[in-house]
């Protein structure tokens, strides 16, 4: 469904991600792990075209995505849950949920339906969304990005900032929308939560792939060593710059 | 371990009272800090632990109720009076200046929170940024530092004005298992060095790690007060803010 082939990407000289190739299939949910400044955010831009590379290509069921823009994407099924909500918060939870249906994809997903999976949202629809607390506004934005009837939803560090009961009740939500047939790639820093709910785990090392498998297969040793690459001690880490 | 007779306290809250609106942040709160101890705050979304920090440091007012700090009544001493008595604080969302270095963020703290000048601010200032870890960067302008390091400078920039008690807001949130144990370690060291930390953080792992004592705010009260252990395990918490017990195990 999703292949990317060896992008490079740049924020001025530093390079975010360096030749990075990564496949993805169809019903598949893979999270992406890794130290902070490892390219992790930077590869969900490159795949929902907030961001361009360098060199590289992006495809979407087949097609070059590389160069086309953020809303044609969403039209192809591509929808990111960006990190930090960033919904708008003078609007109400309502209109917030329509704007992501603003690419009037077919689907199962509408009002409705978004409201079933979010119970808590449903009662609060004419509220302002600013009014709302980090897990409701959480839910909103999962709600505005499945409004759009993805194929394929990107999620980048729901769990930043949430109390644990919020955190799992998200990720049984989560759980539900994989188990019927969303594609997922998220970026989390919530191990056990990205460990339960992934069928692959690709953990980023400086803008490449350092450790890819089953969540079964990765032990905390080996995943630790691909965080901060072979020879790892605190000091070296922090000695790079960005 | 509740409060003991036998270790003063740095901090004393009594009957505190905040409503925002609707929201009831404080009702009567009540709480003393042990001096050198690391106490964590948990509780809901939404609940107000950013508020009672800004209580605690003279940002937020309160509607009734006294803070005792070190002995003295800061109640109605603005933020920076309280900055100057030895409160240090960090903030959520660091907002570094961007074209300031690493150390002088730290240095202007330093001179500006501790009352430092000339050498002394200097050295104080290297001090901080060293005990965070941060010498290699000590020349990084705050534009140019990633999730990680912004964090810790937050962290040397409350450390250099040379505090007897921190307020630190979320630090661990958004890093990686393995920055967590540095953190952890750093607030470990800097404590064994005779700061207080009181710590608002939803990642319990680093609660863990760290605190002698831990308590949750729900609805203008502390619902639990206790070892973290303890509070992890009281059902109101487990109700309210943990969702099950075992997910504690799995962080």
């Amino acid at each position: 469904m999703l292949k990317i082939e060896g992008v490079t990407a740049h924020y001025g000289q530093l390079i975010a991600l360096d030749e990075m190739s990564l496949e993805l299939g169809a019903g598949q949910t893979l999270a992406v792990v890794g130290a902070n400044g490892a390219g992790k955010s930077t590869l969900l831009s490159l795949i929902s075209g907030e961001k361009r590379p360098t060199r590289g290509r992006v495809f979407f069921e087949e097609q070059d995505i590389t160069n086309e823009r953020t809303s044609q994407r969403v039209r192809r099924g591509i929808s990111l849950v960006p990190e930090g909500r960033q919904l708008f918060g003078s609007l109400t939870v309502e209109d917030n949920l329509l704007t992501g249906a603003a690419a009037k994809r077919k689907g199962e997903w509408d009002l409705n339906a978004v409201y079933e999976l979010f119970p808590l949202i449903r009662d609060k629809r004419s509220r302002q969304a600013e009014s709302l607390s980090g897990g409701e506004q959480q839910a909103v934005a999962i709600g505005r990005a499945l409004m759009a009837n993805p194929s394929l939803l990107l999620l980048d560090e729901v769990s930043l900032g949430l109390a644990p009961v919020i955190i799992q009740d998200l990720y049984v939500r989560l759980h539900r929308i994989a188990a019927e047939g969303t594609t997922l790639l998220l970026v989390e820093q919530n191990i056990s939560e990205a460990f339960s709910l992934a069928s692959q785990i690709v953990c980023l090392l400086e803008g490449r792939v350092i450790l890819r498998g089953a969540p079964s297969d990765i032990d905390m040793g080996t995943l630790r060593d691909a965080y901060f690459g072979s020879g790892y001690s605190g000091s070296q880490q922090k000695g790079e710059t960005k | 371990m509740t409060a003991s007779a036998a270790r003063p306290h740095i901090l004393e809250a009594e009957g505190l009272v905040k409503r925002l609106g609707a929201v009831v942040i404080a009702d009567g709160i009540d709480l003393r800090i042990d001096k050198g101890s690391i106490v964590g705050m948990v509780g809901p979304n939404g609940v107000g632990k950013t508020t009672m920090l800004g209580l605690l440091s003279g940002d937020v007012r309160p509607d009734s109720g006294t803070i005792m700090f070190n002995g003295r009544n800061v109640t109605n001493l603005s933020t920076s009076s309280r900055i100057r008595l030895g409160m240090g604080r960090t903030f959520q969302i660091p907002r570094p200046f961007a074209g300031l270095t690493v150390f002088q963020h730290a240095l202007l703290s330093a001179q500006q929170a501790g009352g430092l000048y000339g050498s002394a601010a200097n050295e104080r200032a290297v001090w901080a940024v060293d005990a965070c870890g941060m010498m290699p960067l000590i020349n990084v302008t705050g534009a140019n530092l990633r999730l990680l390091d912004r964090k810790r400078m937050e962290v040397a920039r409350a450390i250099a004005g040379s505090p007897s008690l921190v307020f630190l807001d979320e630090v661990a949130a958004g890093l990686s298992v393995f920055e967590v144990n540095e953190l952890t370690g750093m607030i470990l060291l800097l404590r064994d060095g005779g700061i207080t930390f009181l710590w608002v953080e939803h990642v319990l792992s680093a609660l863990l790690a760290t605190a002698d004592r831990m308590v949750c705010l729900g609805g203008g009260h502390l619902i639990a007060d206790g070892t973290p252990a303890a509070v992890l395990r009281d059902p109101l918490v487990v109700e309210s803010y943990l969702g099950s017990a075992e997910f504690v195990g799995l962080e």
